[in-house]
């Protein structure tokens, strides 16, 4: 069974995304704690998937956390959730190899989205404020890791609830924005870039 | 103090002087009568009253003498006062300064005129007394009035010593060649005492100068901070009464939320509530956008950009919103390059390009850039709804929209051209708009022109797309498992994920492999624990570490993990993987032994 600790020291928040992870995400277990202090406590006594950190915590910060974890439990997949994403988060989270750097900013069906990336091996990393990249959407990264599992846009748009035209249409943009011509080479270059 | 204001300094002190050699001092209650005038007259009539006392001279000549010092004096009073009616513009200065200076010299001239018109010969007091009159004259003249003006200076210097010296030199004797003598060598002395006065006389101009200087920038920058602090007054206002709207109304549907008991209701409210909620995050955005902009503008770095890069990347931003809205976006392909920092151009252009889609029913929107004397003119031109002119100024300011008093915040948030404005006067970039109502507008933005790059010189490609992990140099991983479908699932995600992958279902071909085919690489090896045969993971993992420990990195995978397996690893620093691997953990592992480099 999949499991998630989510810190964060604003309880709204923490409870939240605990419950719109576990609502959205079969199986999906999720711990939420308030401190680095806690969070560290509950790793040594649990096991767990993925970490997914603030940065601002009230006995340290996010990537000194997530550096703790990474040291000693290498096996745990950590990421990053923060209000304010800025480059040096970015490159932080980069070097640690995290596999998700996210901004709070985001609907729950984006947030559900990229957990599930995550989980299913791949990386998202929100594009740093400011600078807006030519990122591959949420939407479209869903539609490119069901394709992966060899689903056929009928049961795609299915799982999705959206029409066959509009999923065609996401993939002309992902043909366009992954510069390739069709759907295999799609998800071999997506998996490639770690996008899914 | 660099090169051109130098000079413009040089050239504000020079006319600072010529205004200064004007000024003239009145003796109090007798405005007529200039101070100076008072002295040299006064001073004139009292060394020849002097003489004519001592000697024997005629006293008409004292008169004579005296009228052509004060005549000479009346003529400078007369150029002050035409001066300061006439105030002449700087380019004229220069003349003023030379008439007055020959006129100083008449002056001087008359002055000079003094021991030849008071001597007596014979009597010695007629030579002495005008000679030191005309040295206290030249002194006085030097030090207090040439100084200002160092022409004038050597033209009294020059006329009041040299014609009396020559006059009493040409006696050829007596007390008189003495005296000529005597004049003569005190001009190198007075020489010397006029350049120390007019050095004192600039210094103090240049005092003043920067004095005045100081205080103008002192003047602008009280100004410049008064003006920031009404323009964020004007935002914070704007902008709080922007975000309070959407808070009053989540007030108000919280409180029928709780009283409303039926169902539809109750969804309709929380419907409403979201887009309250969505409403205040897109404000925030946009308010925090704007200062995120004062941020980068502080941060700007300036470097030569081929312009259509930056217009490539607009309109892959725009593109969807135009198609959406059946607008054409045209961008014809430019040349040119621009010194600029890219970021805030485009910036700069996504504002005012997503402006133009915004007040754009129908027709396009063209992006184009031209040459326009020694700099790119880069113009936004629509075929949209148009722009009153008496609004055009307005266009600028925080949260002003056309057509939208009511402010509805469906209809966007009016702080893009702001932002816009704000860049532009940061950057010193000249931005007009021009604008027929029911036709259309153009906004066009002047930077600097740059010389083009050539493409293997650029000194940072800019893409955002993410880089393929470099193969080279990157471990491969190796797996060991007797379960052919484990082996294959695996092979197959790691291959997908761009690593070299080397299957074995047992450990000795894979030893084997480590050293041959694979002894130039490093290798993260996945052991499975329970394999077919006698060997455990930890055997066959004791065998690797023995040969290629540097190499190599082990991660043992397991179903179960028992508290002697545990024990073995952690002596042997191999991690656990428990069995079925998820595809996060491997994630996890593989990029904590990258994040290991």
């Amino acid at each position: 069974m999949p499991s998630l600790l989510f810190v964060d020291d604003h309880p709204i928040y923490r409870d939240a995304v605990r419950r719109t992870l576990e609502l959205e995400i079969e199986d999906l277990s999720v711990a939420t704690a308030e401190s680095c202090s806690a969070t560290l406590e509950f790793l040594a006594a649990n096991e767990v998937d993925l970490c997914l950190a603030d940065y601002r915590l009230p006995d340290g910060d996010g990537l000194s956390l997530l550096r703790d974890i990474k040291a000693r439990f290498p096996l745990i997949a950590v990421g990053l959730l923060c209000a304010d994403l800025s480059s040096p988060l970015a490159d932080g989270a980069t070097s640690l190899g995290a596999v998700l750097c996210l901004s709070k900013d985001k609907t729950s069906a984006d947030l559900v989205a990229a957990i599930r990336i995550a989980f299913s091996g791949g990386k998202v990393y929100d594009p740093v404020s400011g600078t807006e990249g030519n990122t591959l959407s949420l939407r479209r990264r869903e539609i490119l890791i069901y394709a992966s599992q060899g689903l056929l846009d009928k049961q795609i748009c299915e799982r999705l609830g959206v029409t066959e035209s509009t999923i065609r249409a996401h993939w002309g943009r992902i043909f366009e924005q992954l510069q390739v011509g069709n759907r295999t080479e799609a998800v071999t270059r997506a998996l490639r870039q770690r996008l899914i | 103090m660099p090169a051109g204001s130098a000079t413009l300094r040089a050239s504000a002190v020079k006319q600072e002087r010529i205004h200064l050699f004007f000024r003239t001092r009145t003796i109090p209650r007798l405005g007529g009568i200039r101070f100076l005038q008072a002295i040299s007259t006064g001073g004139a009539f009292y060394t020849g009253l002097l003489v004519w006392l001592l000697c024997d001279l005629p006293f008409i000549r004292v008169a004579i003498w005296t009228f052509l010092v004060f005549l000479s004096e009346c003529f400078i009073t007369n150029i002050n006062d035409a001066f300061r009616l006439a105030s002449p513009p700087q380019d004229t200065l220069w003349r003023w300064g030379w008439a007055k200076a020959a006129l100083c010299g008449v002056n001087a001239l008359a002055w000079s005129l003094g021991p030849l018109l008071l001597h007596v010969t014979g009597a010695p007091a007629s030579v002495l007394v005008p000679m030191g009159s005309l040295i206290f004259f030249v002194t006085i003249a030097t030090w207090i009035v040439g100084a200002d003006y160092t022409p004038s200076m050597w033209v009294v210097m020059i006329t009041a010593n040299v014609p009396a010296a020559l006059w009493l030199l040409s006696f050829g004797g007596g007390l008189e060649q003495v005296a000529g003598i005597g004049l003569l060598t005190l001009l190198p002395f007075t020489v010397a005492t006029g350049m120390i006065a007019a050095g004192k006389s600039e210094a103090a101009i240049n005092n003043r100068l920067d004095i005045a200087e100081l205080l103008e920038i002192k003047a602008k920058q009280a100004q410049q901070i008064e003006e920031l602090f009404a323009e964020r007054t004007r935002f914070f206002s704007a902008a709080s009464h922007d975000l309070r709207q959407p808070l009053n109304a989540m007030g108000l549907y919280f409180e029928l939320l709780a009283r409303s008991s039926e169902h539809g209701d109750r969804n309709e409210i929380i419907a409403h509530l979201q887009e309250c909620a969505a409403s205040l995050l897109r404000q925030f955005d946009a308010i925090m956008g704007v200062s995120a902009t004062d941020a980068e503008i502080r941060n700007a770095s300036v470097r030569p950009v081929a312009v259509h890069e930056i217009f490539a990347r607009v309109a892959s931003t725009l593109n969807l919103e135009a198609r959406r809205k059946s607008l054409r976006l045209r961008v014809p392909p430019s040349e040119l390059w621009c010194a600029v920092d890219p970021a805030l151009l485009e910036r700069a252009l996504l504002n005012l390009v997503g402006n133009a889609i915004k007040y754009t029913t129908k027709g396009a929107i063209l992006l184009c850039a031209r040459r326009r004397a020694g700099a790119v003119m880069i113009q936004v031109i629509d075929t949209g709804i148009g722009i009153e002119q008496k609004y055009l100024d307005a266009i600028f300011d925080d949260f002003f929209q056309v057509g939208n008093p009511e402010r509805n915040r469906d209809r966007g948030l009016g702080i893009g051209l702001s932002i816009v404005r704000r860049l532009c006067d940061a950057m010193g970039w000249p931005l007009e708009v021009k604008s027929v109502v029911g036709r259309g507008t153009t906004f066009s933005l002047t930077v600097p022109m740059a010389e083009e790059i050539p493409a293997s010189a650029e000194v940072e490609p800019h893409t955002h797309v993410e880089r393929l992990p470099d193969l080279s140099d990157q471990p491969g991983v190796l797996v060991i498992d007797d379960d052919a479908t484990t082996r294959d699932s695996l092979g197959r995600l790691l291959t997908n994920w761009g690593y070299q992958c080397a299957l074995f279902d047992a450990g000795d071909p894979a030893l084997h492999f480590l050293a041959h085919d694979g002894a130039a690489k490093r290798w993260i090896v996945l052991l499975d624990y329970r394999l077919a045969g006698a060997e455990t993971g930890l055997t066959i993992a004791d065998k690797i570490l023995s040969a290629h420990a540097g190499r190599t990195r082990i991660s043992m995978m397991t179903g179960d993990i028992g508290a002697e397996i545990a024990e073995g690893a952690r002596q042997r620093g191999i991690l656990l993987l428990r069995k079925p691997v998820q595809p996060i953990r491997l994630n996890a592992l593989l990029s904590s032994d990258m994040a290991a480099e």
